[in-house]
């Protein structure tokens, strides 16, 4: 106790040097605590990117392709779903809802997805959150489109621009569907899922643009069916690209996976979101584990500083250890005044860091939440935080003994001599 | 040298050197070499010798931070050279005062904290001093004209009032030796004669016996004994160097 108050003082004392040292030992804290924040938001966002969903079904592949295509709207399909056997899923009487897509085609880089208005009314997100339309009204009509936020922010459209789709997904499109326009008739609130980045029209909508297409080329010159030829026809929907499905309880949705699995009419494949999405961020977590790494090395830098601080100090302190054995200061004594420092300082540093991190959070939260979807909460210090910030503080102590193993020597061989 | 007459058995002497050797490396020369040094209760002790004569190897033994080579040292009729580390700290804490010729003052500390110190550090001198803490830090300072710097940081002191500040130190809880190595030498001459009085003064309320080092003989008058270092320091040297 009286080593703790000794060493208070003393860096009291040393004010300007104590400061920076507690400055960097804190910061260091605070990034490694924040990373890891930020880690578990981007986890937690990842696996919120869809929710609700009880499986995501599509044609026999890859369950990450499939996860990649339905909900990251990345990569493409190798087979369709032919819309007689979605409609027969969709009539099982343990499916709640369904939402089909029709995926394939691209306006400027951003996916197109024909829908039916079960998407809007049945998809959710982040627990409990539906897309919302902040202008307009859904797809309704075949050539209606209706925007994700981002889509219309970056390229500026409004309710009522005329847009040409594209055949294909590359941001350079060689084909294009220019001869059929869709209609922008509204615009959705940002989510910050894949959401925002397409572009929403009806199944017939896809339809339409691939009418006169034979075989996956465009019309030639002078065979093509004209727009108003299509609004009067009854437009006959043949395949779609895969669909969600909501069961009408946990159970069902197991034993819908194992009857699309086992479904003998054509290949299909049902995938629960959660395992598919968790097997995704298994694939790329290593990225995380190499943030983690590089923020343990700058907690490691923040406390060698601390480190050369205290042990830089110790020359210019020899009159003072050696005052200090004068009263009957044992080496023993001195060794523990040094740890005392490095403890304080480890201490405070690391409260002030974790300190510094959530007021960090709490001032951008709402910023990163804007503008990268990354929703980090503010919540107590969970026990692993707890274990890494006692491993932290140990560490501290540990590195204490180099300059306090110094002064013990010091100490021994300076005795009461003074020098300076 | 003055002959020193044993004292009486039930009353140790505050400190007996009896054949006292030391040198730095195992092998060499011993530095010191005293057959016999002492100090009685109450005695105040000059002893003087020029530089690089042992002075500080001589406090160093003394003061228990230094083993010596061979020999032993009593205090207070405790042999201080068979203890161990741990306990010479101990014992230097409870039963001495020091005073250093400059620099005696921890910075970070004012000048009340200075003077506390040896109570936070011995449990014995805390424990003498007990509840009457403020007050006896209170007369103490008032004895040595500090009473108005007590709260005040040590780095705003002049030279002279640091080396009160350091008597007071050495004196509080009531240790019986005090050793002071040069303790006048960073004053002016107008302030030694001053300062050594304000020392006997507060030494005698504490009853303690003084070991005062230093090269300046103009204050030796002032001791109730001297003792020339080279005389008794037989390690020394020509036998013609006698002072």
């Amino acid at each position: 106790m009286f080593a703790l108050r000794l060493a208070l003082y003393s860096l009291l004392n040393r004010r300007l040097t104590t400061l920076l040292t507690l400055a960097s030992v804190a910061l260091s804290v605070a990034l490694f605590v924040g990373v890891e924040r930020v880690r578990q938001g981007a986890r937690e966002s990842f696996a919120n990117t869809i929710s609700k969903t009880d499986l995501i079904v599509g044609a026999k592949g890859g369950s990450i392709q499939l996860l990649l295509y339905a909900v990251f709207r990345m990569g493409n399909a190798t087979a369709n779903v032919s819309y007689e056997s979605y409609q027969k899923i969709h009539n099982h009487p343990d499916v709640a809802w369904t939402i089909p897509y029709s995926l394939g085609d691209s306006h400027r880089g951003f996916r197109v997805v024909g829908t039916s208005e079960d998407f809007y009314e049945h998809y959710r997100y982040r627990h409990d959150k539906k897309p919302e339309l902040v202008q307009g009204v859904v797809a309704k009509g075949v050539f209606d489109a209706v925007l994700g936020s981002d889509v219309a922010a970056r390229l500026g459209y409004k309710l009522g621009d005329k847009i040409a789709l594209a055949h294909g997904v590359a941001e350079v499109a060689f084909q294009n569907h220019d001869d059929k326009p869709f209609k922008v008739v509204g615009i959705l609130g940002k989510t910050a899922t894949p959401i925002d980045r397409s572009i929403y029209t009806t199944l017939e909508g896809m339809e339409a643009i691939h009418l006169d297409w034979t075989d996956g080329a465009p019309p030639m010159d002078g065979q093509g069916v004209s727009a108003d030829k299509i609004m009067g026809q009854k437009l006959e929907i043949k395949a779609i690209t895969a669909f969600l499905l909501g069961a009408k309880s946990r159970i069902d949705a197991l034993r819908l996976q194992r009857m699309v699995n086992d479904y003998n009419d054509e290949p299909l494949m049902a995938i629960i979101p959660g395992v598919a999405l968790s097997e995704l961020w298994e694939g790329i977590s290593y990225a995380e584990d190499g943030l983690r790494v590089v923020s343990g090395f700058v907690v490691v830098v923040g406390l060698m500083g601390m480190l050369i601080s205290i042990y830089n100090s110790l020359n210019e302190r020899r009159r003072e250890m050696a005052v200090l054995r004068s009263v009957g200061a044992g080496p023993r004594l001195i060794f523990t005044l040094m740890i005392a420092e490095s403890t304080l300082l480890t201490g405070i540093g690391s409260a002030l860091g974790v300190l510094s991190m959530y007021l960090l959070i709490l001032v951008i939260q709402p910023i990163i939440e804007q503008n990268f979807g990354l929703f980090i909460p503010v919540k107590p210090l969970s026990s692993l935080e707890w274990g890494y910030l006692g491993l932290i503080f140990c560490f501290g102590i540990v590195l204490g003994i180099v300059p306090a193993s110094r002064a013990y020597r010091n100490s021994l061989s300076d005795g009461l001599t003074i020098r300076i | 040298m003055t002959s020193t007459t044993p004292s009486p058995a039930n009353t140790p002497d505050a400190l007996v050197a009896t054949d006292l050797s030391f040198a730095y490396q195992k092998k060499a020369e011993p530095v010191l070499k005293i057959p016999y040094f002492n100090v009685k209760r109450g005695e105040r002790v000059f002893l003087h010798g020029p530089s690089g004569s042992g002075k500080t190897t001589l406090l160093g033994l003394i003061a228990g931070i230094l083993t010596p080579n061979a020999g032993r040292i009593e205090v207070l009729g405790q042999n201080f050279t068979a203890m161990g580390g741990f306990q010479r700290d101990r014992f230097r804490g409870t039963h001495f005062g020091y005073i250093f010729q400059m620099f005696n003052l921890i910075p970070y500390l004012n000048v009340r904290q200075n003077i506390e110190l040896p109570l936070g550090i011995s449990p014995a001198r805390n424990q003498r001093v007990g509840r009457d803490r403020y007050s006896l830090i209170q007369t103490l300072a008032k004895d040595l004209g500090i009473e108005h710097l007590l709260g005040k940081p040590v780095t705003e002191l002049s030279v002279g009032q640091q080396q009160r500040v350091a008597a007071a130190r050495a004196m509080i809880g009531s240790p019986e030796i005090m050793i002071a190595d040069e303790p006048t030498s960073a004053l002016d001459s107008d302030h030694r004669e001053a300062f050594l009085k304000t020392l006997f003064l507060v030494a005698d309320r504490a009853g303690a016996s003084i070991l005062f080092v230093s090269h300046d003989k103009s204050l030796m008058s002032l001791f109730s004994r001297t003792v020339s270092l080279r005389e008794i320091n037989i390690a020394a040297l020509p036998a013609s160097s006698l002072s």
